[in-house]
Formats: C-alpha cells, sequence, structure tokens
C-alpha cells in the first residue's frame, strides 16, 4: 500500500475544486476544459495556503449557527479528521499498515485529560504534551517494524490495539483507569470575546478549528515537504533509497512517530469536544474503525481523511436521525468489504475524474505550442 | 460499549481464580502448569485456524474470531431451551423449533454451519477480489469482523451470557495430582486436542483431501498446473478452520464469559501462539498454544507487578522477540525470496 496517488490534486485541502492556480492556462491544453495550473507559483501557494483558512473560517461560522448538538457533531468530524491525518501519513504516505492508531488517538485523549483534568495544565500545553508523547510512543512502537513487515504488522497493530485498554487500567493510579479521570478543566470562553458559559462548546469548537487548522499545514508539510521525499523514497524501495543514502530505519521510525503524533493531538482534541475518557471508546473497534474509515475516504490523500471522519461521525448520526438501530461498527465494516472490493481509491477515487474535469495541476506550464495531452507528473502525490 | 469493561474484569481473572490459592510450592505449580495446558488447549486451536487458513492461502484471516464467536452463539442458540437464555433476543423461538440438542450435538452443529458460513465468506467475498496482495485480504477480514461483531451485537444483544460446558463441571468433579486439582473439564479439553490434532493430522497426511491441501501450501500455481483444484482447497481450509475455532469458543465460553467481544482478546493470545510456533506449521501451532497457556499462567502467577491486565501486552512483547529473534517461529518453514 505505497502512496498510488498519481494525481497532482489530490493533497490539495480540496474540500473544493480549488483553482490551484497561478497560471490559468485557458483550457484548450490537451483538449481539456478547465484550469491547467501550476505547482509552486505564487498563486497556487496562496490558494492552497488560503483555502485551508477559508475552510477553517466556514466551519467555525458554520457552527455559530447551528443547534448545539449538530455543532457538537461538526466538532467531533473535525478532530476525527485530525486523527485520520494522523493514520493516512502511515498508511498513505509511510506504505505501513496500521490496525492499531486508535491506541494512539486514546493515548493523546489521556494525555489531555490528566494534564488539563487533573493537574490543571492550561490547554496549549496538554496538546503539546499529548504530541510529544505521541512522538515517544511511535518511536517505540516503530521499532519492532523495523524488521515485521507485512501480515505480522498487521497482527502486531491490531494487537497493540486490543491491548490499550488493559494498559491503561492496570495503571489506574496515573491514568484513571478505563473510565478517565475526573476532568475538572472548563474551557471558558475569554470576556473580551463577548461569549458566556452558554457557548461553551461553540468555543471548544473554535479552538479545535484552530488547532485542527495548525494540524493541517503540518501534515502537509509532512506528506509534501522535504521530509515526505525520504519516506516515499523508503516505502517504494528501501533498497534503492538506502543506496542513496537514505537511513531506512531512521526515516520508518519517525514516520510512525510523527504520524502517531497527529493522531494523538487528534484524541486530544476529541477530548476537548467531551471532557470526559474511556478505555473502551478507543479500544479495538474504535481502531478498526478508523482503517476502515481511512479507506473509504481514500488512502494517501488529506482530503479523504475528512469524508472517513463523516463516516465515523456523521453517518452513525444520520442513521440514528432516520431512527434505525444500528451498530456504528456495522456500517464501517460494510463500507470496508465494499470498498475494498469496488473501489480501492476510496470516495476521493471515485471524485477524481470530475475533480480533474476541472482542474490540472502540473509541475511546469507547457512550452507554447504544446498541443498533445499534458504529460502527468510522476513524483507529485 | 459500557458492558465491556465489566465484562473483561470478569474475564481477567477468572481462569486463574483457582490457582491464587495458598499452598506448598510444588503443588501450587503444578497446578499453574495445569491450568495453562488447558488455556493453551483453546489458543491451539485458535493458533491452528490461523495456521490452516495461512497454510492454503498465505493470508491471514483476521475475522477467525469472529466466526467462531458466531458459532459459539449458535451452539448456544442450539443447546438452549428456548426461554430463559435467549430471553428478549427473540431468536431462539425463530430458529429452535425443535427441543434444545445436547450440549456436544449442538456444537458439532454449531461447527458445521460456521463452517458454512465460513466457506460462503471466502468463496463470496475474499476470493470475488481476485488479486493477491495481502492488504487486499486483511481490508476484507477486518471489514468481516467489524460486520460480524456487531451482527452478533444486533442479534444477541450485548449481554453476558452463561455457556454450559460439555464437561462435567461440579465442585467435585477433579483428580488430584500431587495435592493440584486436575479438573474433568480440563482433562477433557486436553483430549480433545488430542482428538481433534489427530484427526487434522490424520486427514491431512492419508487422504485426497490432505494430499490437496498440501499441495496448495507447498504451491498453490503448480498444484493448479497439476489439476488440483485450488479453490476448493481454500474453502475447505476456511470451513475447517472455522469449525476449530468454534470448537475453542464453545470450550471457553463457560470460563470466560460469553458475549459479543469475547474473541477479541483471545485473538491476541492465537496469534501470539501462531506467531511463536510458526504461521505456517500446524506442529507448531500446537505446540505455541500449549507454552502460550502456560507462559501466560506462569507470568500472572509469579511475576506479580505483570498481572491478569498486563497479560495481552505481555503477548504482543513476545510476539515481537520472538520476530525479531526468530521470525519464523519454532516450527515454521523460512521462505526464501529473491528479489
Amino acid at each position: 500500500m505505497t502512496a498510488t496517488d498519481d494525481s497532482g490534486a489530490s493533497l490539495t485541502p480540496g474540500t473544493a475544486p480549488a483553482g490551484n492556480d497561478a497560471v490559468a492556462h485557458d483550457a484548450e491544453v490537451g483538449g481539456q476544459r478547465g484550469w491547467t495550473v501550476t505547482r509552486g507559483t505564487p498563486t497556487h501557494r496562496l490558494v492552497t495556503m488560503g483555502l485551508p483558512v477559508l475552510v477553517t473560517l466556514v466551519a467555525i461560522g458554520v457552527v455559530f449557527g447551528m443547534p448545539v448538538i449538530e455543532g457538537r457533531l461538526v466538532t467531533r468530524i473535525v478532530a476525527m479528521t485530525v486523527i485520520l491525518w494522523g493514520l493516512d501519513v502511515q498508511l498513505g504516505l509511510g506504505g505501513q499498515l496500521s490496525l492499531g492508531h486508535g491506541a494512539f488517538a486514546g493515548i493523546g485523549a489521556y494525555t489531555a485529560a490528566v494534564t488539563m483534568g487533573v493537574h490543571g495544565w492550561p490547554f496549549p500545553l496538554a496538546l503539546l504534551a499529548a504530541g510529544l508523547l505521541g512522538l515517544a510512543t511511535g518511536a517505540v512502537v516503530a521499532l519492532p517494524s523495523l524488521r515485521i513487515q507485512g501480515q505480522y504488522l498487521a497482527m502486531i497493530t491490531l494487537g497493540a490495539a486490543v491491548a490499550f485498554p488493559y494498559v491503561i487500567r492496570r495503571y489506574a493510579w496515573f491514568t484513571g483507569g478505563p473510565d478517565g479521570p475526573r476532568i475538572s478543566y472548563e474551557f471558558l470562553p475569554p470576556r473580551w470575546m463577548g461569549l458566556d458559559i452558554s457557548h461553551y462548546s461553540r468555543w471548544t469548537h473554535l479552538i479545535v478549528c484552530i488547532v485542527a487548522l495548525l494540524c493541517y499545514f503540518a501534515v502537509r508539510w509532512i506528506v509534501t515537504g522535504p521530509v515526505s521525499r525520504q519516506i516515499r523514497s523508503v516505502a517504494d524501495n528501501p533498497a534503492a533509497a538506502s543506496a542513496y543514502g537514505v537511513r531506512v530505519g531512521l526515516v520508518r521510525v519517525y514516520t510512525v512517530s510523527l504520524s502517531a503524533a497527529v493522531a494523538a493531538v487528534g484524541g486530544a482534541l476529541l477530548l476537548f469536544e467531551t471532557p470526559a475518557v474511556t478505555a473502551d471508546s478507543f479500544a479495538v473497534f474504535f481502531s478498526l474503525s478508523l482503517y476502515a474509515a481511512a479507506v473509504f475516504g481514500g488512502i494517501g490523500t488529506l482530503i479523504g481523511s475528512f469524508f472517513g471522519a463523516l463516516l465515523l461521525i456523521a453517518a452513525p448520526w444520520a442513521v440514528s436521525k432516520l431512527g434505525l438501530k444500528m451498530e456504528p461498527e456495522l456500517l464501517a465494516g460494510v463500507v470496508l468489504v465494499v470498498f475494498t472490493l469496488v473501489a480501492r481509491d476510496g470516495v476521493v477515487g471515485l471524485l477524481r475524474p470530475w475533480f480533474r474535469a476541472w482542474v490540472q495541476v502540473v509541475d511546469t506550464p507547457p512550452a507554447s505550442g504544446f498541443s498533445g495531452p499534458v504529460p502527468r507528473p510522476r513524483a507529485s502525490r | 460499549m459500557s458492558y465491556n469493561a465489566a465484562a473483561s474484569d470478569r474475564r481477567a481473572s477468572l481462569p486463574h481464580a483457582q490457582s491464587t490459592k495458598r499452598g506448598p510450592v510444588l503443588q501450587l505449580f503444578t497446578q499453574r502448569i495445569i491450568d495453562g495446558l488447558a488455556n493453551g488447549a483453546i489458543y491451539a486451536w485458535m493458533a491452528l485456524a490461523f495456521a490452516l487458513v495461512y497454510k492454503c492461502s498465505g493470508r491471514l484471516n483476521l475475522a477467525q474470531g469472529e466466526i467462531a464467536n458466531v458459532g459459539t452463539y449458535l451452539a448456544l442458540v442450539f443447546a438452549t431451551a428456548a426461554t430463559p437464555a435467549l430471553a428478549g433476543t427473540g431468536i431462539a423461538g425463530v430458529l429452535v423449533p425443535f427441543h434444545p440438542l445436547p450440549v456436544w450435538a449442538a456444537i458439532l452443529l454449531a461447527m458445521t454451519s460456521a463452517a458454512l458460513l465460513a466457506t460462503a465468506i471466502e468463496r463470496w467475498i475474499i476470493r470475488r477480489s481476485g488479486d493477491n496482495a495481502p492488504v487486499v485480504s486483511i481490508g476484507l477480514t477486518i471489514g468481516m469482523l467489524l460486520l460480524l461483531n456487531s451482527l452478533t451485537i444486533y442479534v444477541w444483544k450485548p449481554v453476558n451470557r452463561g455457556f454450559r460446558s460439555p464437561f462435567p463441571t461440579d465442585a467435585a468433579d477433579f483428580v488430584k495430582i500431587g495435592g493440584a486439582r486436575l479438573r474433568f473439564e480440563n482433562i477433557g479439553t486436553l483430549t480433545t486436542l488430542l482428538v481433534v490434532a489427530t484427526l487434522v493430522s490424520v486427514v491431512l497426511n492419508r487422504t485426497r483431501f490432505g494430499l490437496a491441501f498440501r499441495a496448495v501450501s507447498s504451491d498453490a500455481s503448480i498444484a493448479r498446473l497439476m489439476g488440483v483444484r485450488s479453490g476448493r482447497v481454500l474453502s475447505a481450509g476456511w470451513a475447517v478452520a472455522a469449525a476449530i475455532g468454534t470448537l475453542a469458543g464453545c470450550l471457553i465460553a463457560n470460563r470466560v464469559i460469553l458475549e459479543p467481544n469475547m474473541m477479541v482478546r483471545l485473538l491476541v493470545f492465537g496469534f501470539a501462539a501462531a506467531t511463536i510456533g510458526g504461521l505456517d506449521s500446524l506442529t507448531g501451532a500446537l505446540v505455541g498454544g500449549l507454552a502460550v497457556g502456560v507462559l501466560e499462567t506462569l507470568m500472572i502467577g509469579y511475576a506479580r507487578f505483570i498481572g491478569a491486565d498486563l497479560a495481552v501486552p505481555m503477548m504482543l512483547l513476545l510476539m515481537v522477540v520472538t520476530l525479531l529473534v526468530r521470525p519464523t517461529g519454532l516450527m515454521g518453514t523460512a521462505r526464501v525470496t529473491r528479489v
């Protein structure tokens, strides 16, 4: 499961068929309509940086106009998206299987619960602690994966997901046990914002959205920045990467590490939304549902994580709204089977042709007079 | 899923409750070995089930535990009178128009049903993917795991249920060996393990099907060229594995508590047993299972700082160490791949 994605556009913040481009060439190129956009130009940067900010602002604004329950649902979707970004760094970019990312999210949630709830740390510090602890546990967990590959990795990570609640219970004096510590921290909006205590959930939503935006930039840096080239080279061909001087072991470790850190921050964000944590809510079925959600959204794409989060949060809510009783895992299971059989690139894969009809992302502008089809850049995601 | 914690609390303590009594050192040790072997038999079956599927298809069936869980519930349905045990689920009246069967018959019937279910899954879902990449089958079996688990919860409700052992389990049903109690139940479990192991080995080594199975597991494409119908072998491998898993579920269900997530924890022990024995070795699965069972009781009994809660993480550690030191396990075959 290496980075299968060869489209230029899929990792852009997406949401809309964003015209990432600068030099909006006219549609004639290759006989296709839509814009051809060039990677790396200032306008491209402006769009890829500006669009997420815009989306965040809209997400914040929308919730202020929503009833509390639905608003909190949106908050959960945002937090879940962050967790899935973490998973995607490992699955899509690193090309390594993980069925145990729920445990990393759980570590983040418990870290936030203990630091904020018990010791009264301010929330930015709690987030930082969650991220750092995720980074550290990720590194430890990654060590065996240096030599263990393939299906054994599936066993080990699945086992880790099963083991997580037991570890929490064993060290209950520190973690607060399976039902979590009692959390006394309150997110109170600052006075100057003119929000009172009744806007509690709005204020947490604001925080969650802003942190998610920061996470987005971090993850985008991971999957497109200089680090990504090393990670991808190791995922594609470790021997060749090693021959080019990439330190394969180190890269594998920090891939898992970064991925775990992002997932842990996402877990902490979940805690912000509901200030209570139970080990069972991060148990094996959560981990497996995360995997299902990643496949559903489309592995190797950041916007896919958003669709995955919709599957995990919005879909069960919609089903219950219809008056049906259903285990959320049922949906995840069915979706995983169906998408593995018929649409292995997930929702994003299904939407891609439509997106491509509107936007073409190329590395360099085609030479003038060139009238053939635009060659698709190979090394871009 | 708050019912989970309570159930697993009991689950963690139950199988070892008998071994916590104080007594002479040797007696306690013998007791722990006996308890460990009895648990180990269950793990050996789980590992055997993994190994059977892995041997013929080269793939892990992660839904193994859930198929076994469904089988165990079916055995409960077949064996119980309609009213008390399944009260409120509305299924007993539909599915059991007959009188409850004796426990053994119910288990056999459940094993057959689970085998059919597994065959159907293999034939209509796993094989349909038509892809040989492990990640595809992992995705599919994970999907089946989630699906079967939630269907189990939907049909049988997340309630703890008792399951009657097919062996006598009265307080007085034991023989003493050096002061340690060898319960009839444990004797029965271990004997059944022997019977199953013998059966599997006879079938694999003495029958036409066994020959086909061995041919497919040594090289599927060549076997196909030689006229072996490898698809049928695959289905049969899944079926036998599901039947064995169900047997394990039925025999452990009265010691831990039957609930929809019963098999999730056992899955890890099955993984550990299979890894230690060698994923593609059937003898290894038996040896690995018994070893894991004994190790578990000894570890929990003698290393107090570990405790029952850390049994699963310890198994994980054991797997990791095995894979690092001896990736093929004790009895697995090393596969040489040319790059």
